[in-house]
């Protein structure tokens, strides 16, 4: 046996305080000179032993009490017997340590980590030296310290837990179990086996069916206090609008929270009084619009999100992080200078691309003539825009011929006026050959096969006119983006090299066409530039969660470093050096934003590493069913200790105490003081069920009619107990004749309009019985006729049941008229007949037989008015029949008590008083 | 006089002594008629000379009238001798809950009794046994006698233990047959041995009145918790639970209490327990009526 608290064990030697009395006591015994101790003697000698050794059997007891007691504090633990030499071979212990974020809530000043960090060692310390303990982290993953699981002593394993620190992961306790389950199988040794699973009991550990765990095993798990928390869940970048800076979209969930409209919201530590979470339920969110930045150039925004620290802090804080980058642009190469000038396309183009209110499309452009294409340094531009060819010598056609080949986009303008003569020299790379112009056909245009979806909704292709366009000769890998109504290709797009080629058959000239005239321009521009200059998306989200390395790569066209280096938010900082122009980060375990310096460049970008909310563990609410045996967290050491050692003693321990404590009282107070007390209990008892000092109305269940008036027992007596002071019990008793009750019942009542079956012999014996003890039947023809079955077989029965008895008339001076009431006469329903029968036997009245019904007569409507006329006599006869059915309980209660008439004048009185006629 | 004074006095004039046969058969000569032919000045009877008759006892005024000799025979005179045996032993000194201690109660009852034989004409003489006693008062005849026995049982005080069987032999032996002999104890000795005793004063045709003088503590057994009884007799200790043995020492009690009155009546002696919480002149007048 061992005790969950051993530290009591101390002040067993309490239980002998009853001895150190009893000889204190008899130090101090008082002594009394006496006459003649020989008498002493010869009685000492004669009494029992037991007697004798009384106050020393109370002394024994009386320690044993306390002893056990003090036992039963100490948590006394048997240890198991299942399995061969269990108790001999020690337990197995293997501690599973819940690494997760949620296990970072805080209770009572301490997260659960570290309850579960102390509950743990502390039940380590109580493990015995042929204990062996195991531990396993988990989070996402079960982790073994060492790489590998090994059984160590409980100090070691003491220490490694105490070493452990929580992480940000998520949990899956179905791998975490089904890791320790494999282990503990490997080895068991006969050895008792135990899991701890130092977790935090979320609904999030399982995603799926928990695992079925092998039942030789003990499994004990930890359960918590629900806790409130409320945590954001994500923070995503939107587009702004025009002007103004991106936004941020904020969701946040609460959990056990109460339904608050708003939670308060910090950015970088600054209360964000106009971003309020707002919601009815458990999901709240808010906008944030972050500042402005120039559109042309590229932008970044990073911080942190904070709301008010709950019992979960760690899922409180967001951090997030996004650049935009700068829009593509494009560089429109043009001939001459009279290409800005009306109706050219110069005009229509540069407002549209980079006019005072800059870019009206995704794009910014440069403007720039043929000449001074050297100087433009093309790979800046993600596209160029030969709008007008002339004067395009071999030299440029050559060095756009390389940009597009090293990854650029050029859009070539062949206007059906053009001279074909340049252009030429670009044909043999473009994605379309160029032929001569033709006079366009009426229809306008429409989009071609390989027009991106979309492009044209809205807008009415119908009604552009070319005027004239030149023959396209699309190549075999170029798309058709548009083409003129008659099916002829119009803007051919393809590729060359590590670059993309298009070529517009129509002009840009306002005189020519009235495309740069009709709104569908922009969308062609847009469709057009598109195809050539793909736009950059429009945010580029640098948000990771913990684990998740930070990568980049760098493009062929960017100028890569030797290495970056990274500053992460705990301050640390690590040099990472590229790989094929790339690099990993991959220490990632700690949320907060990650710097990646580009000393060379001098750039740098920023990534916001969150907490993995997809794994719910925010959600505290406790799994309600979990496989193991979940065990209030607050539970101390000793306890788990008895659950992973054995049963509980405790439980025996107390009932012994009480046995004990039953028999020293038996042995202090004496078996008559306890046969006294038991006396005492049983009398105290309630009667069973009448008698006592109540009346009970009885009636008697035989045949199908012994019921006609239901409703009327209540009525009778309550008007019993309102004249009288007879105590009356409300609910009346049916029985049969063969019921023990009949003989606790002074008056039975047998009503009936048909006969009854006949008796049987032993209900005759018992209602000959029931005479013969003094008991009164009441006797009730309520048929209402002159002749009826009942009557017949009340004539033939009661006969045999009272053999030389017989019916004969009450007389009007009988006691029955004058018990309570002075009457004259009977009364009933009917006057079927003018005078009451009854029975004489053994000189007294056992049987009183009506005829008139007299229930009838009390009988009521659902609306509480009689149910019955009573005739002749109208409501005087009625009021005569419930006096005489209170006369015939009466007398039932007194038999001839009241044969005199010194009650006369006290029953007149009463019922003036009671305005009784 | 310490033990009898005038209210005491004035309680024993309506109590008289009845001893019946027992006067009338004592050889001493006293007031009681006596079932001996004797001297004294009532005439008994004549009856006819035998050889052997003084002849001062002829009656010759019959002789003158009948010529034949006449022996003149007068009715004899007795007088008793009671002897009252106390014990003095150290129980007899006990008391309990204030109560008049036994030995008062006792040396009250000895002289009523002392008293009443006296009155009667008879001697009367005091024998107090104990370890602290021994002393013997003779027995005599004058009510001034009362006054010697006063001062006797004034000057004893009960202590040490008692042998009262062994009393009773030696007194039994020691005094004249046919006396009245009081025994005046609290008869906590061996109940065989003592009611042997009494059956050796007995078989000397002595009239034997016994007094069990108790105190109601010795009958009912008040007495509750640890408790070390010291006996008065001997000055041993017994250490009990008193609550414990009360039911025993109640039966053991009544049983001596029921062997006492069917021995002592059977043996015709009489017999009186004097419980001290009721008046001595009542336990002294239920033992003179159940004499009668």
């Amino acid at each position: 046996m061992i005790f969950g608290a051993p530290a009591l064990l101390w002040v067993l030697p309490l239980s002998a305080v009853p001895l150190a009395f009893h000889l204190i006591f008899r130090r101090r015994a008082k002594r009394l000179p006496f006459s003649n101790t020989l008498l002493l003697r010869r009685a000492y000698s004669r009494t029992k032993p037991l007697s004798r050794l009384r106050q020393w059997i109370l002394v024994l007891l009386r320690c044993l009490v306390l002893l056990l007691l003090i036992l039963a504090c100490a948590k006394p633990i048997l240890e198991s017997s299942g399995g061969a030499g269990a108790g001999s071979r020690g337990t197995d212990v293997l501690f599973l340590l819940d690494r997760s974020y949620s296990m970072r809530c805080r209770q009572g000043g301490k997260t659960r980590f570290e309850q579960a960090q102390v509950l743990a060692q502390n039940i380590l310390a109580r493990l015995s030296g042929s204990d062996r303990a195991a531990v396993e982290f988990f989070a996402a993953k079960p982790e073994f310290p060492g790489g590998r699981p090994a059984w160590m002593s409980p100090a070691k394993a003491a220490a490694l837990i105490a070493a452990a620190k929580p992480g940000y992961g998520t949990t899956d306790d179905a791998a975490a179990l089904s890791a320790a389950q494999d282990f503990l199988d490997k080895d068991s040794g006969g050895r008792r086996r135990a899991t701890l699973i130092l977790s935090d009991n979320t609904r999030s550990g399982f995603k799926g069916a928990p695992p079925q765990l092998e039942p030789t095993i003990l499994w004990l798990g930890l359960s918590w206090p629900a806790a409130q928390n409320l945590a954001i869940d994500s923070a995503s970048p939107e587009p702004g609008l025009a002007g103004a800076g991106p936004s941020l979209r904020i969701f946040a969930s609460g959990f056990k929270t109460e339904n608050r409209d708003a939670v308060e919201v910090y950015l970088d530590s600054q209360r964000l009084p106009d971003a309020a979470l707002r919601g009815g339920g458990a999901i709240r969110q808010a906008r944030e619009i972050l500042p402005a930045a120039p559109a042309n150039e590229s932008a970044a925004w990073w911080g942190k999100l904070a709301l008010r620290p709950d019992a979960l802090e760690a899922d409180d804080e967001y951090f997030y992080s996004f650049r935009r980058p700068a829009r593509p642009r494009v560089l429109c190469l043009y001939g001459t200078g009279d290409f800005f000038a009306v109706p050219e396309p110069g005009y229509f183009l540069r407002p549209l691309l980079g006019g005072p209110q800059g870019s009206l499309l995704p794009f910014d452009a440069d403007f720039l003539g043929l000449d001074r294409i050297s100087e433009a340094g093309l790979s800046r531009y993600a596209a160029v825009v030969l709008a007008d060819a002339r004067g395009l010598s071999a030299q440029e056609a050559a060095r756009l011929k390389d940009y597009v080949a090293g990854g650029g986009g050029l859009l070539v303008v062949s206007g059906a006026a053009a001279d074909p003569e340049p252009l030429a020299r670009l044909l043999p790379w473009l994605s379309s050959g160029v032929g001569p112009a033709v006079p366009a056909e009426q229809g306008g245009i429409k989009p071609g096969p390989g027009s991106p979806k979309g492009a044209w909704d809205g807008f009415d292709l119908g009604q552009v006119s070319l005027g004239s366009y030149s023959l396209l000769q699309p190549k075999p890998d170029a798309r058709i983006v548009l083409q003129s109504a008659s099916g002829y290709p119009l803007l051919v797009a393809g590729s060359f090299g590590k670059g993309r080629t298009e070529v517009w058959a129509g002009s840009l000239n306002a005189a020519r066409s009235n495309l740069v005239i009709r709104p569908v321009f922009a969308a062609w521009a847009q469709t057009a530039l598109g195809e050539v200059a793909p736009p950059a998306p429009s945010e580029e989200n640098l948000s990771l969660v913990v684990g998740q390395p930070i990568a980049r790569r760098w493009s062929e066209t960017e100028a890569a470093p030797a290495s970056v280096r990274v500053l992460s938010p705990d301050g640390r900082s690590a040099t990472v050096w590229l790989k094929n122009r790339a690099f990993d980060f991959t220490d990632t375990d700690t949320p907060g934003l990650y710097t990646v310096s580009d000393k060379t460049a001098g750039q740098s970008w920023v990534y916001a590493v969150n907490l993995d909310r997809s794994g719910g563990e925010s959600d505290l609410s406790q799994l309600p069913s979990p496989p193991w045996k979940a065990v209030p967290a607050r539970e101390n050491a000793s306890y788990f200790t008895l659950l992973l050692h054995g049963r509980s003693a405790r439980d025996w321990i107390l009932i012994a105490t009480v046995l004990l404590m039953a028999a020293e009282m038996l042995m202090a107070l004496g078996p008559r003081v306890l046969t006294a007390a038991l006396l005492l209990f049983v009398l105290a008892r309630p009667a069973p069920a009448q008698q006592g000092d109540r009346f009970v109305w009885t009636q008697i269940k035989l045949g199908g009619t012994w019921d006609p008036y239901p409703e009327v027992p209540p009525q009778i007596l309550a008007y019993v107990s309102r004249l009288t002071s007879i105590l009356v019990e409300p609910e009346r008793r049916v029985i049969g004749l063969d019921d023990p009750a009949l003989f606790s019942s002074p008056l039975i009542v047998l009503a009936g309009g048909d006969a009854p079956p006949p008796l049987t012999e032993p209900e005759r014996k018992n209602l000959r019985d029931y005479f013969d003890g003094g008991g009164l039947l009441w006797l009730e023809d309520v048929s209402g006729a002159r002749t009826s079955s009942f009557d017949d077989w009340a004539r033939k029965t009661l006969p045999q049941v009272l053999p030389g008895a017989s019916f004969q008339d009450v007389a009007p001076d009988d006691v029955i008229y004058k018990s309570f009431f002075l009457l004259r006469g009977p009364a009933g329903r009917v006057m079927t007949r003018g005078t009451l029968e009854k029975i004489v036997w053994g000189g007294r009245t056992a049987v009183i037989y009506s005829r008139n019904d007299i229930l009838g007569a009390w009988a009521l409507d659902p609306l509480g008015k009689p149910l019955y006329p009573c005739l002749p006599g109208g409501e005087i006869q009625r009021e005569m029949a419930k006096r005489l059915t209170l006369n015939l309980v009466m007398f039932s209660l007194t038999g001839t008590y009241k044969d005199d008439a010194v009650h006369q004048p006290y029953i007149l009185m009463k019922m003036r008083e009671d305005g009784i006629p | 006089m310490r033990f009898l004074d005038a209210v005491a006095l004035a309680k024993l004039k309506s109590l008289s002594l009845r001893l019946g046969r027992l006067a009338s058969e004592s050889h001493a000569q006293g007031r009681h008629r006596s079932v001996f032919k004797g001297y004294s000045r009532d005439f008994a009877q004549h009856r006819a000379y035998a050889p052997g008759d003084e002849p001062r006892t002829l009656d010759w005024k019959v002789y003158a009238r009948t010529d034949r000799f006449y022996v003149k025979e007068f009715m004899s005179e007795s007088a008793l001798s009671g002897h009252v045996l106390l014990d003095a032993s150290g129980s007899m000194g006990f008391s309990a809950q204030g109560r008049t201690p036994k030995w008062d109660y006792a040396c009250r009852l000895a002289m009523a009794l002392g008293y009443l034989i006296l009155s009667r004409g008879d001697a009367a003489g005091l024998l107090a046994f104990g370890a602290g006693a021994g002393r013997e008062v003779p027995a005599k005849k004058s009510l001034a006698h009362l006054s010697a026995l006063d001062d006797a049982l004034a000057e004893i005080s009960p202590r040490g233990q008692a042998d009262l069987p062994r009393a009773l032999d030696e007194t039994a032996l020691r005094l004249r047959r046919r006396s009245l002999i009081v025994v005046i104890s609290d008869l906590l000795g061996p109940p065989d041995q003592i009611i042997a005793a009494m059956r050796g004063l007995r078989a000397r045709k002595n009239r034997v009145l016994v007094l069990q003088v108790i105190d109601p503590a010795e009958r009912d057994f008040p007495f509750d918790g640890p408790t070390e009884f010291e006996s008065l007799e001997t000055g041993e200790r017994f250490f009990c639970e008193a609550s414990v043995l009360r039911q025993t020492y109640r039966e053991e009690f009544a049983r001596d209490f029921s062997l006492y009155e069917a021995s002592f009546a059977a043996m015709g002696a009489a017999y009186a327990p004097c419980p001290t919480d009721i008046p001595w002149d009542a336990a002294l007048k239920h033992l003179l009526v159940s004499m009668r």
